[in-house]
């Protein structure tokens, strides 16, 4: 079950200050949305939304063409994962397992113990007693497992180790696959989660900076290897986005779509072409509208 | 469908609420039984476990709507639940708290009543006052159930004050309480006695009148609780 979330020119004011600015975007359903941008940049505001956490100061924003703030139906149909503050949070991890299990109209309990034991979570130890990590992997078991038809995980993974990480990442997969929904993961580890993503929305200073299929901004970039000179001359006049030495070999990143002659003269110069990593555009974008 | 969401919300937050009720009646009775047998002072009669439990019932009713907004909002819209759900069902569950705060000291002053005519205890039990005046009891337990919700409404709405608008507008709030407070000592205490105030109060049209006002004060806290959650952010 998935469903898709539309925001229809939203901004969003924090007395004068301007979280979101006219932000309009659909996210389809069924598809894991990454949703990257810079500390601040208004993520977590614009997420918030989403799940009903605040009104927006205009605009709309919508599950399934319905406004979702103090829609019954719609509001459960969210779940919203964040960095939360457990530092006062002494039920067990257990109680609160239980809890999601109440309200939540599609949690499934066995999918939630496959998850404790594959992140070794300690569920009979009060919430605010576990480490960092293991409370990251708490919210990620009560987001997986809730299963939601828009699922939202900003920065979830806070604290957790490479291989807890990993598992978070391979059971979103696996689990798309077996019980389709609406994912949206924030994130700036994207160099990490990029091979999630079915679409990509950049966000800078609470502006839409881009929102494309995933495949769409690989073209937006590619990486062009070879001698040092070959590429120099290759490359001129074209937008760096990064370099790269070792010796007399040279990788460059450009930003800009390669015509097939272009590339047909690469080919011809003995220069290898690549793909561009997400990262490195996220880091270009950002850094030029800024 | 629509209807089962804020009757989720009543049943968890209710057993929330039940659990910690068991703790503080526990203890509260077991403060008793010190005072009963131990700090008895002599002969002096005693009074039973209703009229001892009062104020404490007021007070734990006080703290539980103080820590009602922390505890419970975030975590229901959280789990995708309306504010209006959430709403219905912490009030509800609030109500069922008030009812069995009255219910325990009434039966637990019930069976010492009973005991006392029954067998010899070391001290005089006065389980009288709230059960041998005429209508007593009934008036006595409405009083209970009234002043406990009213003390857990000023507390949701300190709590709301806090959690909305932040410390200093949340002193406000802590005011706006101490109004309450002395409507409700207005209502129930018309005079200064600080102890005797319900045997005073036997089943009478004035009681009534009394009883009548008091709910008003409740459904205007409702009302007003109603209004401050209804469009609320929540913390992160």
């Amino acid at each position: 079950m998935a469903a898709s979330v539309q925001l229809d020119h939203v901004t969003l004011k924090f007395k004068k200050f301007e979280a979101l600015k006219d932000v309009s975007l659909t996210l389809e359903a069924g598809k894991i949305h990454g949703l990257i941008g810079r500390n601040g940049a208004g993520k977590t505001s614009l997420l918030s939304l989403i799940a009903a956490f605040r009104e927006p100061t205009s605009g709309k924003v919508l599950v399934d063409s319905s406004p979702v703030f103090e829609n019954p139906e719609k509001m459960e149909q969210v779940a919203f994962v964040y960095d939360k503050d457990y530092k006062e949070e002494t039920e067990k991890a257990k109680k609160l397992i239980a809890l999601a299990s109440h309200y939540r109209p599609h949690f499934d309990m066995d999918y939630a113990e496959h998850l404790i034991k594959r992140f070794k979570l300690p569920i009979d130890k009060p919430v605010n007693k576990l480490s960092k990590g293991m409370q990251s992997a708490l919210n990620v078991v009560i987001g997986l497992a809730s299963r939601a038809p828009i699922t939202i995980f900003d920065e979830a993974y806070l604290g957790m180790d490479a291989p807890a990480r990993e598992i978070f990442y391979k059971e979103i997969l696996k689990d798309q696959e077996e019980h389709p929904r609406t994912f949206v993961l924030s994130t700036h580890l994207v160099s990490e989660m990029d091979y999630l993503f079915d679409d990509v929305i950049i966000i800078d200073q609470g502006k839409l900076l881009l929102h494309e299929p995933y495949e769409t901004i690989e073209a937006y970039g590619v990486s062009v290897t070879g001698a040092a000179n070959e590429v120099n001359t290759f490359t001129a006049g074209m937008k760096h986005l990064s370099e790269q030495q070792l010796g007399g070999t040279k990788s460059v990143m450009i930003y800009g779509e390669l015509t097939d002659a272009k590339r047909q003269e690469a080919h011809t110069m003995g220069l290898e072409i690549g793909p561009v990593a997400l990262q490195d555009l996220f880091i270009h974008l950002t850094e030029e509208a800024s | 469908m629509i209807s089962a969401r804020y009757k989720k919300v009543a049943a968890a937050v209710f057993s929330d609420m039940f659990k910690w009720s068991l703790w503080f009646f526990s203890i509260l009775f077991t403060i008793h039984l010190v005072r009963v047998f131990w700090l008895n002072g002599g002969t002096n009669q005693i009074e039973g476990f209703f009229i001892f439990a009062q104020y404490s019932v007021n007070i734990f009713m006080l703290v539980v709507g103080i820590m009602a907004a922390y505890v419970f909002l975030s975590r229901h819209i959280q789990q995708g639940i309306s504010r209006r759900d959430s709403y219905i069902g912490t009030a509800l569950a609030a109500t069922g708290l008030a009812l069995f705060a009255t219910l325990v000291p009434l039966i637990v002053n019930g069976l010492q009543h009973v005991l006392a005519e029954t067998i010899s205890l070391p001290v005089e039990l006065d389980t009288a006052s709230a059960f041998e005046t005429t209508g007593g009891w009934v008036a006595a337990a409405i009083a209970l159930f009234l002043n406990a919700l009213t003390f857990f409404l000023a507390g949701w709405l300190i709590s709301i004050g806090y959690y909305r608008f932040g410390w200093i507008a949340g002193f406000a709030f802590i005011a706006l309480s101490f109004v309450v407070f002395g409507l409700n000592d207005y209502l129930w205490k018309p005079t200064s006695d600080m102890v005797g105030w319900m045997t005073y109060h036997p089943l009478e049209v004035d009681f009534w009148l009394t009883a009548l006002g008091s709910s008003t004060m409740i459904l205007v806290l409702f009302f007003l609780m109603r209004l401050l959650t209804k469009r609320v952010p929540i913390k992160m």
